[in-house]
């Protein structure tokens, strides 16, 4: 019975998003930024994609777009998730049903998670033909398997936002400030965090590297770098609490965009960047968690 | 099985200062229409809302069909079907689709047969493949009727029903209700202000003012007692005006 009603909940919710052209519309976007990134980058570089190592590297822009426009859309589909049962008053109909809460819940977020899948798989298949006809290089099984692990990075990284957009939608009272909420916290850890952790970095201060710039020699790096360590651990834990940055740190390693992972093997890669797919997955399990925790209130009082 | 359709004992519910309800006591025997009158902010839709497992009572228990509607509310919602003051339905789906998506939520078995059938006995076919975007109050009205019952249970809550609705829609609803509480045996709770409506349809009353039951009986003994609905409307009126201790 619960499965059933999982299944009843999640091909609602997904008829009703192709009904009303939502995720053509999200898709749409993400695909032309997409693509449009992949070409600047062949066209930035004299059309010589791609570099010894990894066709991949062409997927710079490709990650920022993810990084920004995909969790974007991904607030927008929770929030409306959320937003069409309580704008429409349909989660007290939903509830007077023998369902449990959880079930309910369990089923939209199913649905989304397809829907998100379902995007994503359009935009990764495309960008890699994109990249194959542009290069004139097939794709290898090894870079096949690699855009396979940042697909579903992908996918976890836009869960955490379909959660979050999905919890304050349903639990804040009015649905104007769900949206706002969510992305002012959006800006926060998407634009503002990522950019702290950088900007504040001491040898980010010249072009080229402040230590370097000014000839400093290693070890008075280390010394310098050693008497900064409180003001370090803040800059860093900054930047730790961005689901961005350790999505762009994965994306980075695994295609090839960070030179120092070109040449590594797959299974040495993912344990090097072990902290970041744990960090995207608590990032879930804990936005999940709150999501099942929390009891809703179904008649809006 | 329990005796009674409805039971509550000492049900209250606060909103922070605010008690919308103050220990309502309430006993509703199977196969009643009972009528529960009150004005605007009475407690009405607050007390439906906790039968239908919507809300928790800050204090007191209730129990439909012998199920608690806080501990055993899986098996409250089994026994009941709710008509919300305004039908909510999802109005990008058809008629058919929206009762085809919350009979697989109730476990209707042969759900098409079973849609057939209501859609049957409530007359309106004809609407099944229309988009509920598109519907009058009144067919709006229907469809939420048919979700209500399409599950065949045994209490049927009604929030104010015939708000909004022309004489014939009215009309249509009370014959409606006389229909399932004569031919599927329904026991059926209306929340209501119009006392015609409720001379015409219901076995019993209740009457609530500032979140109290201040009177409850037969509508016979009622009638008996105050002749005519004219006289029914004076009594409403008086209770309501009514302080509440």
């Amino acid at each position: 019975m619960m499965i059933s009603q999982l299944i009843a909940i999640a091909k609602k919710d997904i008829q009703d998003a192709l009904r009303t052209r939502t995720i053509f519309i999200m898709t749409g976007f993400l695909l032309v930024a997409s693509m449009v990134s992949i070409a600047v980058t062949h066209t930035a570089m004299g059309g010589r994609l791609p570099s010894d190592y990894s066709v991949l590297e062409a997927m710079r822009g490709f990650v920022e777009h993810l990084e920004i426009i995909g969790s974007a859309l991904a607030i927008l589909l929770g929030y409306r998730s959320a937003a069409n049962e309580r704008g429409h008053n349909t989660l007290a109909l939903v509830m007077t049903r023998p369902i449990r809460q959880r079930v309910f819940l369990a089923g939209k977020v199913f649905a989304s998670v397809v829907l998100i899948c379902g995007c994503l798989t359009v935009v990764f298949v495309s960008i890699s033909v994109e990249i194959m006809v542009l290069t004139g290089v097939g794709l290898s099984t090894l870079e096949v398997a690699k855009l396979a692990i940042g697909f579903a990075s992908t996918g976890l990284y836009m869960t955490a936002f379909f959660l979050l957009g999905f919890l304050f939608a349903l639990h804040l009272k009015h649905l104007s400030h769900a949206l706002l909420t969510a992305f002012s916290i959006w800006l926060v850890f998407v634009l503002i965090a990522p950019q702290i952790g950088d900007t504040l970095d001491p040898d980010n201060q010249a072009v080229g590297g402040l230590f370097s710039q000014l000839s400093v020699p290693h070890a008075q790096e280390v010394e310098i770098m050693n008497k900064l360590g409180t003001y370090e651990v803040i800059r860093t834990g900054i930047e730790q609490l961005s689901p961005s940055k350790h999505f762009e740190r994965l994306t980075f390693a695994l295609w090839g965009i960070k030179g120092s992972y070109i040449g590594m093997p797959l299974s040495e890669l993912l344990s090097a960047k072990i902290i970041d797919i744990l960090w995207l997955l608590g990032y879930v399990l804990g936005l999940g968690g709150v999501l099942f925790k929390r009891q809703v209130n179904f008649t809006g009082d | 099985m329990s005796e009674l359709a409805i039971q509550t004992k000492d049900i209250s519910m606060s909103y922070g200062d605010h008690v919308a309800l103050d220990q309502l006591t309430l006993n509703i025997e199977y196969g009643e229409v009972f009528g529960f009158l009150g004005h605007n902010g009475a407690g009405k839709t607050t007390t439906v809302n906790i039968l239908t497992t919507l809300l928790k009572p800050t204090h007191g228990k209730a129990w439909v069909c012998g199920f608690d509607v806080v501990s055993d509310s899986l098996n409250a919602r089994r026994q009941i079907g709710y008509v919300p003051e305004n039908v909510h339905l999802y109005e990008a789906m058809t008629a058919q689709e929206n009762l085809r998506f919350l009979g697989q939520l109730s476990g209707v078995e042969d759900l098409q047969k079973t849609i057939d059938e209501t859609l049957e006995l409530l007359d309106c076919k004809d609407l099944a493949n229309r988009r509920v975007g598109t519907f009058s109050k009144g067919q709006r009205q229907r469809i939420g009727l048919a979700q209500a019952i399409l599950h065949r249970p045994k209490v049927l809550f009604l929030d104010e029903p015939a708000s909004g609705l022309d004489p014939m829609g009215m009309k249509m609803l009370r014959d409606l209700i006389v229909k399932l509480n004569a031919e599927l045996k329904m026991t059926i709770f209306m929340n209501t202000h119009l006392i015609g409506e409720v001379a015409k349809t219901c076995t019993s009353i209740g009457v609530l003012n500032q979140g109290k039951l201040v009177h409850k009986d037969t509508l016979k003994n009622v009638m008996d007692r105050f002749g005519d609905d004219e006289t029914l409307e004076r009594l409403y009126l008086s209770l309501n005006t009514q302080k509440v201790a």
